[in-house]
């Protein structure tokens, strides 16, 4: 008996301090009772350069086991924790960041305000997820959230495969927070995120990302306002966190081209003429896509030798020769490669022209040279008064190649 | 004598090479080392591995006599007890610290809101009752749940390692070794796990295979440590200061983890395990030494000693990792930069002073010759 008393003691003394705790257990509401769950955030510019933050919650609902609803709340506050509080105030719950997976930042605030300082709580805080997007919209944040709701489905839903994806482009660039902040730390300190935008169209669209409704069903009046959200392929840069420039499209894929994440679904090569096609356009499936960089200074010019390695498929030619569009395997000619050389200096040299023009470096060429040429890139960054001037006096020469994938 | 067996002892001593280092040492030692400091991780986990591997051809050599003993008999007893008090008090720290860095992991990352004390008090309790239970407990546990924190471990690095670029840090060296060296300095405290395995002297089932096997097994889990932490560091760059848990954001910075679900349990499978056993086992030590120090006979009075000791400690650094942390930095590693070339040392010399036995063998019980055969 005084064996098994000393052997269980810690037992005892166990369950001592768990009835000691439990009276406090039992009166403390729940942590599903007083708190909140924000599937997606948007910042906006508020009055008196306040912010306002806006936040997609899940709405409590009876019978919602296989579909949620959700709900926007909105305060202001100074700063993004005081925006916080005072959304947390005016909820009665603590946001519950756990499940927040996208940040959304109006155009107004990202002209106004440091993003990166404003951000920073949201980076340091471990109750976030790592993998937060953050997407950039020309309207604004509280706005796209809502059309996001009225769509049916959370921002998360509706806005991941947007900021990676669009009608062209497929996976455009990462773009999470967490890589905005990588990109702010960089030497560089150059950095992009994705433009959503949403507008209100009279027709029903085929867009993937407007079409559901709240359960699910197909809308059937064509008439009917409906909610558009795309990525047509715009951008925002930053550097040292604030905003620069907006990144067009015709930038945007130039940049693509040079960019390892960046994949072109399709590639239109127009006034094509081979022996067997006359001012044929033909269009090209990009199935592998290789990127190389060499670096090298010459008489204080940085200059970057980037080789492309492009294996893609013909997928469509239309030209008056060719009869049947299901068989154009025959039709590959190297002149497809000179004609792809062309598009892809002459987009790639519009993109180094914006760069050059907003002193920006989005691609992080500086990491290029640091790492190639360590010393003669430091020699030669010591020779400039700005060591942003870099980005003024790169010069890029692009070899493309392109092989027939079968 | 309750001894473990031998495949028990090797999953310990693996166990000991991955303790504590996925979790705040990548962050501390980039703090210090900057891009540099995959290398602080490699001269950390080696000096791991160097002390696993002389610990265990001790083991292999004084397979009846205790640590305690063995100290006893090759010095003074008072030398002995003073190595084994700076031995137990870096113990104590150590199974203090696991303890705090995973209690503070769940109320930072996990819970929204959570009492603290329910956290703390069933931990030291569970501590506490293994530590008393004794080393088959340990062992048997430690049998079941490996599968679990190797199985996390493969995820997280098959996950990651699609997204990596691992030219992300180069080039090295950029300001010389400097970086490289304070940062593995000033981490020192997180070597040195593998000091328990000197207190599982003369407590394990000897095969002629444990050298081999756990040096094999060791030095896969060295190499897979080393590497899960690399990939860390290429995958999050200049952003590693922010991220406070490396295998917590390692498991969730990948894109189609948010369309899968959440694997942040992974995280969560790795420190329980550094709750468990490896706090368990430092309790153990500590508790063995108050035995062997003050002469406490009775197993669970030392164990409710040393329960409360680890409670003592964490109330000196008011249940504070950041605190915790700081004194890691600062102080701690000054403990560990002194400990561990002694430890080296004492090791070498009790190698060196191996005598095998021939045809006449002593027999040593409770340290006191008994016999000769």
């Amino acid at each position: 008996m005084r064996k098994f008393k000393l052997a269980h003691i810690i037992f005892i003394v166990a369950f001592i301090f768990v009835f000691l705790l439990l009276p406090k257990s039992v009166t403390t509401p729940s942590q599903y009772g007083n708190t909140v769950f924000v599937v997606g955030l948007g910042l906006d510019k508020g009055e008196q350069q306040n912010i306002l933050l806006s936040a997609q919650i899940v709405a409590a609902k009876p019978n919602a086991a296989s579909s949620e609803s959700y709900q926007i709340v909105s305060a202001e506050g100074v700063d993004l924790l005081d925006s916080i509080e005072n959304l947390r105030k005016q909820t009665g719950k603590v946001l519950g960041l756990s499940h927040c997976y996208v940040v959304v930042v109006g155009d107004d605030i990202c002209n106004t305000y440091n993003l990166a300082t404003l951000l920073d709580p949201l980076v340091r805080t471990e109750r976030i997820g790592t993998n937060v997007i953050l997407a950039h919209t020309e309207n604004k944040a509280q706005e796209l959230l809502l059309a996001c709701e009225e769509i049916g489905g959370d921002a998360q839903n509706v806005l991941e495969s947007l900021t990676k994806y669009n009608y062209e482009y497929i996976l455009n660039r990462d773009a999470s927070i967490y890589d905005f902040y990588k990109d702010y730390l960089s030497p560089s300190s150059t950095g992009m995120i994705v433009t959503i935008n949403h507008a209100k169209q009279e027709s029903q669209s085929n867009n993937s990302s407007s079409q559901q409704g709240e359960s699910g069903k197909q809308e059937q009046t064509s008439t009917m306002p409906q909610n558009k959200i795309q990525n047509v392929g715009k951008g925002v840069a930053f550097y040292n966190g604030k905003k620069v420039a907006a990144v067009p499209q015709d930038i945007l894929r130039g940049l693509g081209w040079l960019d390892n994440s960046s994949r072109y679904n399709n590639i239109k090569l127009e006034h094509i003429n081979t022996k067997k096609l006359k001012d044929a356009t033909v269009t090209l499936n990009q199935k592998n896509y290789d990127i190389n960089f060499k670096a090298s200074i010459n008489n204080n010019t940085p200059t970057l030798y980037i080789t492309l390695d492009i294996k893609a498929k013909i997928v469509g030619i239309e030209s008056p020769q060719v009869v049947s569009v299901s068989d154009v395997s025959g039709y590959y000619d190297s002149v497809f490669c000179e004609a792809l050389q062309t598009l892809i200096t002459k987009e790639v040299d519009a993109a180094t022209l914006f760069q050059q023009e907003n002193k920006l470096d989005i691609l992080n060429y500086y990491k290029i040279f640091n790492t190639q040429l360590h010393n003669e890139w430091q020699e030669y960054l010591n020779t400039l008064n700005d060591k942003r001037e870099y980005t003024q006096n790169i010069q890029l020469f692009v070899k493309t190649t392109l092989t027939e994938a079968n | 004598m309750t001894k473990i067996t031998t495949n028990q002892y090797i999953l310990i001593a693996v166990f000991c090479i991955l303790t504590s280092k996925l979790m705040t040492m990548p962050t501390v030692i980039f703090n210090y080392a900057g891009k540099d400091a995959v290398f602080s991780v490699m001269l950390n986990i080696a000096i791991e591995l160097i002390l696993v591997l002389l610990i265990t051809g001790l083991i292999k050599k004084y397979n009846n006599t205790t640590f305690f003993e063995l100290l006893k008999l090759k010095f003074k007893k008072i030398i002995a007890i003073i190595i084994a008090s700076i031995l137990a008090l870096f113990l104590l720290f150590k199974g203090v610290f696991l303890i705090q860095e995973t209690i503070s992991f769940f109320t930072l990352s996990l819970f929204q809101s959570i009492n603290m004390w329910l956290l703390i008090i069933p931990s030291i309790l569970t501590i506490l009752y293994i530590s008393y239970k004794g080393l088959s407990a340990i062992g048997r546990s430690i049998d079941i749940y490996w599968v679990f924190v190797f199985l996390a471990l493969i995820i997280v690095f098959v996950i990651s390692i699609t997204k990596v670029d691992f030219t992300a840090n180069l080039p090295y060296f950029e300001n010389g070794f400097l970086p490289f060296l304070t940062g593995s300095m000033h981490s020192l405290f997180y070597v040195g796990n593998s000091l328990i395995l000197l207190l599982f002297m003369g407590k394990v089932e000897i095969k002629p295979s444990l050298f081999k096997y756990t040096s094999l097994f060791s030095c896969g889990m060295a190499f897979f440590a080393t590497f899960n932490i690399f990939i860390f560091y290429n995958l999050f760059e200049n952003f590693v200061p922010y991220c406070t848990f490396a295998l917590s954001n390692l498991s969730q910075y990948n894109p189609f983890v948010t369309e899968l679900g959440h694997i942040g349990w992974l995280s969560i499978v790795e420190s329980t395990i550094n709750l468990i056993f490896m706090s368990s086992i430092f309790c153990y030590c500590v508790r063995q030494y108050l035995q062997f120090s003050f002469c406490i006979n009775k197993k669970i009075i030392a164990a409710i000693i040393s329960g409360g000791l680890y409670f003592v400690v964490m109330y000196l650094f008011s249940f504070d990792l950041y605190k915790m942390l700081a004194f890691i930095k600062d102080y701690a590693y000054i403990y560990s930069l002194v400990l561990i070339p002694i430890i080296i040392i004492l090791c070498i010399v009790l190698h060196s002073t191996y005598k095998k036995p021939s045809l006449t063998t002593n027999i040593y019980i409770k340290g006191k010759q008994n016999a000769k055969v």
